[in-house]
């Protein structure tokens, strides 16, 4: 439950019909919406149109806005829904709806590329997306076990069993720490 | 606090994360010393912490940007219509005949959101559904459902959401009376924000907006600077 919401004055302007104000919500989120996106999805492009989806959505949403979670948090969560509509639309060879797929030349699709074809993405891709989810908010995001468990619906016990969960996979699969004791009981 | 003489999984992440008191801190760390699991557990939660933590973010190209930016106007109308619709409680009046001796007034109080703008309210990721994680505590989370959570606020929210954020006036809608039509530029939500936005009551039906509270002189100057363009306002008065 935060206090201020640094973004609540912009998403006021923009529940007024302020694109510009808008905009400069995007301007804030948009990085953070992809890395999640592209972490989630494993594809630049699948993760660009699905961001283009959330903010579209919050956009027409925006005037329902209640400011009981942050903007941010509210933000997570439809983001979180479009990626997973995105991965049903990929995943029924619907490829890229909103947009051609851009091919970039620019140094930064470079580090995109190399990230999104990582070993750690490939990972990260393996495991369940429960466990996922919450571990990227956390730890490639930064945020808060209570906003996290304000995004999912979940209480923060969970949230951090599935951090401890999700990570504890992770290194599994990475494979550098030794896979002693599978077992505490 | 410890199961059995592990500690929990809790327990170990948050020693990982410092977030244990010092004594708790102590008593783990004691029995990490002692324990090949959890030290493995402890191993592997501070790796992979570390691999995650030291990923860049990763910047969505400036071209989509631009081409979501664009995207939004188009977005606008139908929001603002939304909104018009959906976000204002709306009280219809029918008033009996003027025959009958005491008027009836039948008030219809209908705050409707349910099916409006459902995209933003999408179903709900997978991960937002699943809790059949084994040894997870049953989430106590929001009654409904994680959909209901994950979704934006619902149809009470939209109506006070919207109310605390723009206040319009409480309307008794009573059938109304067009007093003048003007055509001014802009789209009909950006015209209907104005003239909502000067304390107007204004709502937006298809092509046209429809505004009461004021004359026509004073809608024309609100709008004045938006030009002559192919938005339809009317002027409306109510009756009785």
């Amino acid at each position: 439950m935060p206090v201020v919401d640094p973004d609540d004055r912009l998403v006021r302007r923009a529940q007024g019909g302020d694109s510009r104000a808008f905009a400069e919500l995007v301007e804030t989120h948009q990085h953070r919406l992809f890395t999640l996106a592209a972490r989630e999805l494993g594809s630049a492009a699948d993760a660009e149109d699905a961001v283009q989806e959330a903010f579209i959505r919050a956009w027409k949403a925006l005037p329902r806005f209640r400011a009981e979670a942050s903007f941010s948090t509210w933000l997570y969560r439809i983001c979180l829904n479009a990626i997973h509509d995105q991965r049903a639309r990929s995943a029924r060879g619907g490829g890229a709806p909103l947009s051609e797929v851009a091919e970039p030349a620019d140094p930064r699709d470079a580090i995109l590329e190399a990230e999104l074809g990582s070993e750690l993405q490939r990972a990260l891709g393996d495991l369940d997306e429960t466990y996922r989810v919450p571990v990227i908010l956390y730890d490639v995001l930064g945020r808060s076990y209570t906003e996290i468990a304000e995004v999912l619906g979940v209480p923060e016990g969970t949230v951090k069993s599935r951090i401890f969960r999700g990570r504890t996979e992770l290194a599994r699969r990475l494979g550098t720490v030794g896979a002693a004791g599978e077992s505490k009981e | 606090m410890m199961a059995g003489n592990h500690p929990n999984d809790i327990e170990l992440l948050e020693y990982v994360e410092g977030d244990l008191d010092k004594r708790a801190a102590a008593t783990v760390r004691e029995h990490l010393a002692a324990c090949e699991t959890c030290a493995g557990e402890v191993a592997r939660l501070q790796q992979a912490s570390a691999a995650l933590q030291a990923t860049p973010l990763l910047e969505l190209p400036a071209d989509r940007q631009q081409q979501i930016l664009a995207s939004l106007p188009a977005q606008e109308r139908e929001h603002h219509r939304m909104r018009g619709l959906f976000t204002r409680r709306r009280v219809l009046a029918v008033l009996a005949p003027a025959a009958v001796a005491a008027a009836i007034v039948v008030a219809v109080v209908s705050v409707d959101g349910t099916g409006a703008d459902e995209e933003a309210a999408a179903p709900p990721p997978s991960v937002l559904q699943a809790e059949a994680a084994p040894a997870e505590p049953a989430p106590a989370g929001p009654p409904a459902s994680a959909a209901a959570e994950a979704a934006p606020p619902s149809a009470e929210d939209s109506a006070g959401g919207a109310e605390e954020a723009a206040p319009a006036p409480t309307t008794t809608e009573a059938p109304t009376t067009a007093r003048a039509q003007l055509s001014v530029g802009g789209t009909p939500d950006e015209v209907a924000t104005r003239l909502e936005q000067a304390g107007l009551v204004a709502r937006v039906v298809g092509e046209t907006v429809e505004v009461e509270g004021a004359t026509e002189a004073e809608v024309e100057k609100l709008l004045e600077d938006l030009g002559p363009g192919g938005v339809s306002v009317r002027v409306v008065e109510r009756q009785g």
